[in-house]
């Protein structure tokens, strides 16, 4: 039997972070949800992280230069923790021996801002 | 609100071109890079990276990332002075001090860090922490470090380059600079201490990272612009200042 979803007022209040990678070979979708929830265990620890809910909702490969990937994505978190998943992010700066680097883009209410603020912003 | 990165390595112009594009993109108004002693004087190529910018920044390329690219960049060049000892670092500072925009002293050593705190005309002592089991200054060091406006450096790289143990010291030493800044209120520096585009953080990256050691945002965010715009205005009059609080004024 499925769970029924809870009403709008019972669920708990998100925020958007938009973000922006560099790395130096090609990362994908489960590799990033790794080093974030890596860099958030670490620094924040087992009990802090769980506060946060984290969720990756989506990415976007964007054009790269020869060496460097970019990926720009956005990742859904607890409101009021942004600025601890934020200063997770910023101290990532390795994977699989390779150099990555994470930049916060901004914050958001929803994806659709943050996508139209951050992602492709509006000439 | 104008940010600036207060250290970048400076290797070569390729090298140093990357880094200022890349800081440049992610939204800091200035930056100063730091070369050694002895490859300081042969640097004569940062009026190219400038007017490089310049050019770019009229017609940012199709493959910028990000299209907000300031072409307003403030660009200076520091040296970096790693002293033996005290009468070392008393020649390498009357040395190079009117050769120089920014003189940065590596510190470390206790001797070291007393003579940089003790001496107004280092602008920037550097990493006092470094292979310490303290953070380096105490409060005669912070006391003295206010008098002469003397920046304490907390340097982004040391946190992002060290792990578990040692990364948690590191938090540590910072935690107690900060508890020194807030009661003798000397200046402290929040840089990146970058070498290569993966060690460049935005200004709000690195203000939420002070933020886990105790440093309130807005203080962090003055560490970030206030600061070391202050620092070079003040050596920018410095020529001006005959004793500590006369100037001379030009009619």
């Amino acid at each position: 039997m499925k769970l029924k979803i809870l009403p709008p007022t019972l669920r708990g209040d998100k925020r958007y972070i938009a973000f922006e990678v560099i790395s130096q070979n090609h990362l994908f979708r489960d590799d990033l949800i790794n080093i974030i929830w890596d860099a958030c265990l670490k620094i924040h620890g087992e009990c802090e992280t769980s506060k946060f809910r984290l969720w990756m909702m989506r990415i976007w490969d964007c054009p790269s230069n020869p060496g460097n990937f970019f990926l720009k994505g956005i990742l859904q978190c607890n409101r009021g923790d942004e600025e601890k998943v934020r200063a997770a992010m910023c101290l990532i700066h390795h994977y699989k021996g390779n150099r990555v680097v994470f930049h916060t883009l901004g914050f958001s209410g929803t994806i659709r801002a943050a996508t139209q603020n951050f992602i492709k912003p509006m000439a | 609100m104008k940010f600036f990165d207060c250290h970048l390595y400076g290797k070569n112009y390729e090298s140093d071109y990357r880094l200022i594009e890349e800081s440049s993109r992610l939204g800091y108004s200035g930056a100063s890079l730091f070369y050694s002693t002895d490859n300081y004087q042969s640097v004569d190529y940062l009026e190219t990276i400038n007017e490089n910018l310049l050019a770019r920044g009229t017609h940012p390329p199709e493959d910028t990332p990000s299209p907000d690219f300031s072409s307003d960049f403030h660009l200076v060049a520091g040296v970096e002075i790693r002293p033996k000892h005290g009468e070392d670092l008393r020649k390498k500072i009357n040395k190079f001090r009117k050769k120089s925009d920014l003189l940065m002293v590596l510190g470390g050593d206790l001797k070291i860090n007393r003579a940089s705190c003790e001496n107004s005309k280092v602008d920037i002592l550097s990493r006092p922490y470094l292979k310490r089991r303290d953070c380096g200054i105490n409060h005669v060091f912070a006391k003295e470090a206010a008098r002469n406006n003397v920046a304490i450096e907390l340097n982004m790289s040391d946190i992002l380059r060290s792990q578990s143990v040692f990364r948690s010291k590191m938090l540590a030493h910072f935690r107690e600079i900060i508890k020194l800044h807030k009661k003798f209120h000397f200046p402290v520096l929040i840089t990146s201490g970058a070498s290569s585009i993966y060690d460049l953080r935005t200004p709000r990256d690195l203000v939420a990272v002070a933020n886990c050691f105790g440093m309130a945002p807005e203080d962090a965010i003055l560490s970030l612009s206030n600061v070391p715009w202050s620092i070079l205005e003040f050596n920018q009059q410095r020529k001006n200042m005959i004793i500590a609080g006369v100037k001379r004024i030009e009619s």
